[in-house]
């Protein structure tokens, strides 16, 4: 019924709005989605019978999807998502033909999916700790029971339906944090459970469920992460990095540890030292265990009853695994041949003899950092009955590589593009004939014959550029758009038609480089209008800030295109892995070429970032805008540190606030010169009370908005002028409080809304909701602020918005001070229910700011909704009057509407999404919108419709025949009218 | 259509309502944080669509997808390990739309479903459970494109409004000259009373005289040698 609702309103609504939906004709023209499924952790291969094997992948990952890749381009077949939480976790992944099991959020859901379609095959629910990681294997060869281990039970379930078989108790239910499952050669099973910190606990479970003999054997060593293998049913290993050695049980009758020291292996460790499984056949366990020494050494240990051995030591080996292929068994390593190439080798293990057949040489650039892991397939060739081999890996850089056939180049999918953290889009430089039009009129010097010869220079080139550019229209436009690119041999991030896509900015600058920083380190820049990849780096040592939950990276566009010759420049800042200090990286954004300046491992700041922004008002002579950073002294930096004397002599006032979230402390700094440092004076203190309340969002304005109206007109032709505060942030605190009332039950969520000015820390508003919950997403612009949360009183998304007003007279009208405010300004309210739960939202922005603008919603149902800030208008009023219609406001409704018109992503469902950008386009009714998260969506809105260009079906065929015609008439009628005029005077 | 369909299933509601009322829920109960077990079972359904396509992307996001199911080849679904709460049910498909619904759960596991009322939250109209969602509609994403047709052309208001006055112009004089050259040239006169600033030059008329300014010379000439 409440949908039946939105179709009436929204029909009640298109009277007042056109709806802005696009044709169907015009679906990916200017949009584009790229699918991921985030960094690979399990892989099987398609062994299935029917349709020869090799042909699919199946994969989980560690964003939480199950996923099929053809294995010939690396598309996606088919895709199921879980929870983002650790209750989509996967744990383990098994695979049984036309089945694959997944065991998710700690042995909670075992799920079983149909392989060819990924439906749902069955899922059962166990009891278990979401938090801890479960294992599985299958009990025997036939794969028809599988073995879970949840923190207190072995359970075995059917593989046909996931009925229980039986279950077993574990001991020690309550500690362990983690179990280790392997098959003893005597077909029981031997479970190992870890207790961090406490002690280590071996079970061996009969066939029938029967638990035998646990032992407890303390080993305060041990932690949940702690890297720890078991191996055959007959070995426990783990590597302890404290004392660098390997410490090994014996399952059968061990009593206590034998610590064997690396350097005893002939090894020394390094940071990146653990232990690693082998592959093995199901039903059946190996002896073997892989150690990666570090990066670029692996080495093949072998485990019995006694102890570990050294079996084969692999040198340089950055990837190994062992496949199987009726009764070859070999071992498969991967290492760097050169920059360009990985060489893959193949020992049948065996025979410990070299087997050619499988070894290849296959091109991955450097540029994407070791490989992390190798999931092989061996397969017999039919024509001559030898050995093959696929290959996919992983990349240190999360991303895949396949050589799904010898002798072709290997797909490559760049799967950390689902961690994208913070995008900005970067304005492609003009073309070099442009460019030399500016340098015509930026030189004074010149006389005026050489200012004509360069002119007519200019002009003949751009003669000679035009006809090219007809030239190729006429030879045919080419299009190619997939994620999957395949790297032929050499260099494969400068695509091969790269004449065709030169980068150069169009008329209406529609067409940008999009600037992407992910978790994983990378850095992209993506070409916009096809999302096709023209540079990446890889910083190995760059990671997220973390806090709260969320990651951050900061990216920096210190200097845009707009000032030829210099170059434009980017800044990423975030945490350097080894030090844990503030790393900086700076790029040119259109060409990706790094900063020459600076280390290319990245600039170490040497103290811990607390905050950084860009300022903004401070650009110094070469047009560089600096950063500024706070360190957890809450000093204060520069990047770069020249900055700091471009600070002091232009001797403005600066101020800067932080926000620590724990303890709801918010403090206001002044920066001031003291000797010859600049020195952050606390001037102000907000406490927030971190106690009742988190502070889960402060929400600044963007620094690149222009709001191109001071004032609204009434109905009355006065003028309401806005209050326009610069230094005006929202503060969110989210809370919980045990309510007072009887009927419900527990404690009820608030939410408490702070719009702080931050130079002088004064709250100029303040508004408490309660019984409601969050997440609270803020969209704060202009003159306005627009959140959504959850009404616990009404079960419904709501969305509030406050409009600021200084009044009918405005205070300053040349600029706004903090010092000097106005008087407390008019703080218009008003809320809607919003039909479906809300993601994500965020503003359009525009060129000038003319155009009005649309919130970009991103729902949780997977849809992108464009909605007219109109409807979200304080002052809609709730009986309309004369005064009303002339303002031009629509009538209050309760309920906004929701049509799928208006999701600009029409079909394309968005999972997971983190994050909006948008950005303006050198039309002023264009806004590009980019919506990332485990798929990245891009597309163009026109709040205000197209009012600047004209439309893309704009008729000319049309309008030149009406006029042709037009003229004939003109001419005909001419002729007529002489005749007839001839004829009267002859009478 | 669908108004049919509402009150097919009102009818049914009545009933239900008149039984659910017995087992009143506080409209307040809200989600306990105690470890609890239990299920949503439900069932989709597509009718217009004869493949099985649909099931693979179609999903059943609780509570906006804190809690997900996936559907099995029948198109059924069970979303476990849920808390005693109310939880809004919805299924997500690119190109069918489905009506949500809600599912309140009680600490001791009793369940009921029923619409989603958002503007009167305490309004009950229970649903059969285990939950069936049918589709409501075919997704449409798309506006129709503006086809070009004579009859639309020649009906439009713009068309008709200079239709009109172009046959006044066309007719009218004919109907004049009939009359007698008295009367013609009364309304010559009251032509020149209303043409108030005659010194103007027109418009057109310059326009006229500069396209065809040659040939008014030979035409000058022509008479001046007829006058000789």
């Amino acid at each position: 019924m409440a949908s039946f609702r939105i179709t009436q309103t929204a029909i009640f609504l298109s009277i007042f709005f056109i709806v802005q939906g696009l044709y169907e004709d015009q679906a990916g023209t200017y949009d584009w989605k790229q699918d991921y499924v985030g960094k690979v952790t399990h892989v099987h291969w398609d062994t299935s019978s029917h349709g020869g094997s090799g042909k699919k992948l199946f994969v989980a990952t560690h964003l939480n999807t199950v996923a099929s890749l053809n294995s010939h381009d690396g598309s996606i077949a088919w895709r199921q998502v879980a929870e983002e939480d650790s209750r989509g976790r996967i744990d383990t992944l098994l695979y049984n033909g036309n089945y694959m099991i997944g065991v998710q959020a700690g042995g909670k859901f075992v799920r079983s999916w149909h392989t060819p379609t990924g439906n749902l095959h069955w899922e059962t629910f166990l009891a278990a700790d979401q938090d801890m990681i479960a294992p599985a294997i299958f009990l025997n060869e036939d794969k028809d029971s599988v073995l879970v281990a949840t923190a207190g039970t072995l359970t075995c379930l059917k593989t046909s339906d996931g009925k229980t078989e039986w279950e077993a108790a574990l001991p020690d239910g309550d500690t362990v944090q983690r179990w280790y499952l392997s098959l003893r050669a005597n077909g029981d099973i031997a479970a190992v459970g870890v207790s961090p910190g406490l002690r280590v606990t071996v079970v061996t479970v009969g066939p029938g469920g029967k638990v035998k003999a646990p032992r407890k054997l303390p080993a305060q060593w041990v932690q949940s992460d702690t890297s720890c293998q078991a191996v055959a049913g007959e070995g426990f290993v783990c590597y302890t990095p404290d004392t660098s050695a390997l410490q090994f049980l014996s399952i059968q009758d061990g009593q206590v540890f034998k610590a064997t020291p690396m350097s005893e292996l002939g090894f020394s460790a390094t940071r990146d030292t653990s232990l690693g499984a082998v592959s093995t056949q199901p039903g059946v366990s190996s002896p073997l265990v892989l150690l990666r020494v570090s990066r670029t050494h692996m080495a093949l240990l072998s485990v019995s009853p006694t102890g570990v051995s050294v079996l084969r030591d692999l040198p340089k080996v950055e990837a190994a695994d062992v496949a199987y292929e009726g009764e070859a068994k070999v071992l498969l390593t991967v290492q760097r041949a050169d920059p360009e190439t990985v060489e893959f080798t193949g020992v049948e293990l065996t025979s410990m003899t070299e087997q050619t057949d499988v070894s290849q040489r296959i091109s991955i650039l450097a540029g994407h950092g070791s490989i992390d892991k190798i999931f092989p397939m061996l397969f017999t060739k039919k024509k001559d009955g030898k050995l093959g081999a696929k290959v996919m890996m992983v990349a240190q850089d999360y991303s895949l590589h396949c050589a799904h056939k010898a002798g072709k180049a290997p797909w490559r999918r760049e799967e950390a593009l689902a961690y994208i953290l913070s995008v900005e889009m970067v304005d492609l430089p003009v073309s070099e004939n442009e460019a030399k039009f500016e340098d015509e009129f930026g030189s004074s010097k010149d006389d005026i014959l050489a200012m004509l010869v360069k002119r007519i220079k200019v002009q003949v080139s751009q003669l000679h550029g035009f006809v090219e550019h007809l030239v190729q229209r006429l030879v045919g436009h080419r299009h190619h758009h997939s994620i999957v690119s395949k790297n032929d041999a050499g260099d494969a991030d400068i695509d091969d038609d790269s004449d065709d896509d030169e980068l150069v900015r169009d008329a209406f600058s529609l067409h940008k480089m999009i600037v992407a920083v992910t978790a994983a380190g990378k850095v992209y820049g993506m070409r916009s209008h096809n999302g096709k990849i023209t540079w990446q780096h890889f910083f190995p040592d760059l990671a997220p800030f973390t806090g709260q939950g969320q990651e951050k990276l900061l990216l920096f566009v210190q200097r845009t295109t707009a000032h030829f010759p210099h170059a434009p420049q980017c800044a990423v800042i975030g945490v350097s892995r080894k030090t844990g200090n503030g790393l900086v990286f700076a790029f040119n954004p259109v060409t990706g070429a790094m900063v020459t300046d600076l280390p290319p491992a990245g600039l170490d700041l040497g103290y811990k970032v607390l905050q950084a922004q860009l300022m903004n008002d401070h650009p110094d002579e070469n047009f560089l805008k600096g950063v500024l950073l706070v360190d957890s002294d809450v000093k204060v930096h520069f990047f770069p540190a020249s900055m700091k004397s471009v600070v002091e002599r232009e001797g403005r006032n600066m101020f800067v606030h932080l926000t620590n979230p724990e303890s709801g402390l918010m403090k206001g700094y002044w920066l001031t010169p003291r000797g010859q440092e600049l020195v952050a004076e606390n001037v102000w203190n907000i406490d927030l009370q971190g106690n009742q309340q988190k502070v889960t969002g402060v929400y600044v304005k963007r620094s690149n908005e222009h709001v191109h109206s001071q004032g609204r007109v009434l109905g009355d032709r006065s003028v309401l002028y806005k209050y326009l505060n610069p230094n005006l942030v929202v503060v969110i605190g989210e809370g919980e409080e045990a309510s007072a009332s009887t009927v419900s039950k527990g404690p009820s969520g608030f939410f408490n809304v702070y719009l702080v000015d931050a130079v002088t820390g004064h709250i100029v508003f303040h508004e408490n909701h309660k019984r409601t919950r969050g997440p609270v997403s803020v969209v704060h612009s202009e003159n306005w602020v627009v959140y959504s949360f959850y009404s616990e009183k009404h079960r419904r998304c709501e969305v509030a918005v406050l409009e600021l007003y200084e009044g009918k007279e405005q205070s300053n009208a040349t600029a706004f001070s903090s010092l000097t405010p106005p008087f407390s300004p008019l703080v218009l309210r008003q809320s809607y229910i919003f039909p479906v739960p809300i993601a994500r939202m965020f503003p359009t922005i525009t060129e000038k700011g003319i155009t009005s603008k649309n919130l970009i919603m991103v729902l949780k149902v997977g849809g992108v909704l464009s909605l007219p800030k109109a409807l979200l208008d304080p002052r809609r009023p709730s009986i309309p009057s004369q005064e009303t219609m002339e303002e031009g406001t629509i009538p209050y409704i309760p309920e906004l509407p929701v049509s799928t018109e208006n999701f600009i992503n029409y079909n394309l469902s968005m999972f997971n999404v983190r994050g909006i950008h948008t950005a303006p386009a050198g039309l002023e009714s264009t806004s590009l919108v980019l919506v990332y998260g485990l798929d990245i969506f891009y597309t163009q809105v026109m709040p205000s419709k197209m009012f600047d260009v004209l439309k893309e079906d704009f008729d000319y065929f049309f309008i030149a025949g009406v006029l042709a015609i037009m003229i004939l008439v003109s001419v005909m009628s001419q002729k007529l009218a002489a005749r007839k005029a001839l004829k009267r005077a002859w009478q | 259509m669908e108004d049919a369909v509402f009150q097919q299933f009102a009818l049914i509601l009545v009933c239900f309502l008149l039984f659910s009322l017995q087992c009143s829920f506080g409209a307040d109960t809200i989600e306990t944080p105690e470890k609890s077990n239990f299920k949503i079972d439900g069932k989709v359904f597509v009718t217009s669509s004869k493949d099985k396509d649909w099931v693979s992307n179609t999903r059943v996001l609780v509570e906006g997808g804190k809690y997900r199911g996936f559907l099995r080849n029948d198109g059924s679904f069970s979303v476990n390990g849920l808390p005693s709460g109310s939880f809004l049910v919805e299924i997500a498909n690119p190109a069918f739309l489905f009506e949500p619904l809600r599912v309140d759960i009680t600490s001791a596991g009793k369940m009921r479903a029923r619409k989603v009322n958002l503007l009167q939250p305490t309004k009950l109209q229970t649903v059969q459970y285990p939950l069936e969602f049918r589709e409501r509609a075919k997704a449409s994403y798309f506006q129709q494109r503006e086809q070009w047709r004579l009859t639309d052309f020649l009906f439009n208001p713009m068309v008709l409004t200079m239709v009109l006055p172009l046959l006044l112009i066309m007719v009218l004089p004919k109907m004049m000259n009939a009359a007698d050259p008295e009367t013609r040239k009364e309304m010559q006169q009251q032509m020149n009373v209303l043409n108030t600033k005659p010194n103007m030059p027109d418009m057109s008329e310059m326009i006229t005289n500069y396209l065809s300014g040659g040939k008014k010379a030979v035409k000058s000439k022509a008479s001046s040698k007829r006058k000789s």
